[in-house]
């Protein structure tokens, strides 16, 4: 049977590619048409000629092989599931015509069987590393650039000879609370700074983690000689801290930033006059 | 953390550094808080070290990236004669991480062949999840490209189970 398999497929391979890579360079939006007829029947060639070896050898090897290369030559970019189901529909339609045509035994039909069930594991797998390996370079571009995002989203700015504000915005989890204690640290030490304003009036929510970074920036500030002044601790941050039993008295609190500013001025010994 | 008697080879430890080499600024701090300026390919770090670096890439970074660190750390190795192909490499993935880490505690990595084109891999070792998944993914690639990499639904050491076990098919 498989010699006669064999011989039918061998023979009929031209036609096939002829006619499968014709059909396939018609169906519009698809990547046969946009490569053409040349390209496409380059394409179904190689394919059929992976199948014409296997089905002499009864086994999938040449498909495993080749698939992944002939898929790379017909389209740089990954082939779309609908360009695979076209040329996997356009082959088997045409070849269980030919065999039936000539009338071959059952295991004829289900040595083409076995072959295309492969095509069709094998295009799975493709189809499938192709996507994940999308999503994950995607996914770990966002990643970096997030993480990027958080760094760089801790603004210190001066606002006068000796004083320098800190407004935090947005959620502060642990990660961005040790950036944070970096980031002041590294600013207090090269401007030598006298008082830090830590706004923290856009923060909605901490932890206890976060907390605890945030006292522990307090003293590791002074100790470069800083006084850090804390601003606009909203409710539920007064609460966490209030509900962790720590000793706070340390800490110098302002309820806005305008209060801190006096503050500042104050232990500046600088005041603001009206002209 | 839980604590692991080892030793880790920095030539494998700085597969994050290039993995993160799009952001300076992450990786500085990533290394400044595990107390290390750069990272010595041919010195011996403390397993934990190395742990706590990836598992702060994970937590900190994103799993992607660590997935990317383990991508990236097959990406830059070398594989012996004979290794040269799928089922070589998983089988030989043990030796390979012994290599790499040595110490009483470093766990093991144990790879069933279970047909022709299908194997199951267990990494029962002290690393996150999504490292390995990149490491095995990594070996596979280099001699399947389109091979599948799934988690099995029998524990993950990211949720205390003692190792993850994937399927790999190709």
């Amino acid at each position: 049977m498989r010699d006669e398999l064999s011989a039918l497929l061998e023979q009929a391979a031209p036609a096939i590619v002829r006619e499968v890579a014709g059909a396939l360079s018609q169906r519009s939006g698809s990547v046969y048409r946009a490569r053409g007829v040349v390209a496409t029947g380059r394409a179904v060639g190689d394919l059929v000629a992976a199948m014409v070896a296997d089905v002499a050898a009864g086994n999938g090897k040449q498909l495993r092989a080749g698939l992944r290369d002939i898929l790379s030559r017909l389209s740089e970019e990954a082939i779309s599931f609908r360009d695979l189901r076209l040329v996997q529909e356009a082959l088997r339609t045409d070849l269980f015509t030919r065999i039936e045509a000539a009338d071959l035994p059952l295991a004829a039909l289900r040595a083409v069987e076995d072959w295309f069930h492969e095509l069709t594991h094998q295009c799975s797998l493709y189809l499938l590393a192709q996507r994940e390996h999308l999503i994950d370079r995607q996914a770990s571009e966002i990643e970096v650039k997030l993480a990027e995002q958080r760094q760089l989203s801790i603004p210190i700015v001066p606002i006068y000879e000796g004083v320098l504000l800190a407004p935090l915005v947005g959620n502060l989890d642990a990660y961005r609370a040790q950036v944070l204690t970096t980031r002041v640290l590294e600013v207090v030490g090269r401007s030598h700074a006298r008082l830090l304003l830590l706004d923290v009036s856009g923060v909605p929510k901490v932890d206890q983690e976060v907390v605890d970074h945030l006292l522990r920036t307090t003293r590791a500030v002074r100790l470069l000689g800083c006084q850090t002044v804390l601003i606009g601790i909203a409710a539920e941050l007064a609460r966490t801290m209030a509900g962790l039993d720590l000793d706070t008295s340390e800490l110098v609190v302002r309820r806005s930033l305008q209060e801190g500013l006096s503050h500042a001025l104050a232990t500046l010994g600088l005041a603001v006059a009206r002209r | 953390m839980k604590s692991f008697k080892g030793q880790y080879l920095g030539a494998a430890l700085r597969s994050f550094v290039r993995a993160l080499h799009q952001s300076e600024a992450v990786l500085r701090q990533i290394l400044r808080n595990h107390g290390l300026e750069r990272i010595d390919e041919e010195q011996w770090y403390d397993l934990n070290t190395a742990r706590s670096i990836y598992y702060t890439v994970g937590a900190q970074v994103g799993e992607r990236s660590l997935h990317g660190v383990g991508l990236q750390m097959i990406d830059a190795a070398q594989f012996p004669p004979g290794i040269d192909d799928i089922r070589a490499v998983l089988q030989s993935l043990d030796a390979a991480y012994r290599m790499n880490c040595r110490g009483p505690e470093i766990g093991a990595i144990i790879c069933e062949l279970e047909g022709d084109h299908t194997a199951s891999v267990t990494f029962a070792t002290p690393f996150p999840c999504a490292l390995t998944r990149g490491i095995l993914q990594g070996c596979a690639r280099k001699f399947a490209p389109d091979a599948l990499i799934e988690h099995s639904r029998e524990g993950c050491v990211d949720r205390n189970g003692p190792s993850c076990c994937f399927h790999v098919e190709w």
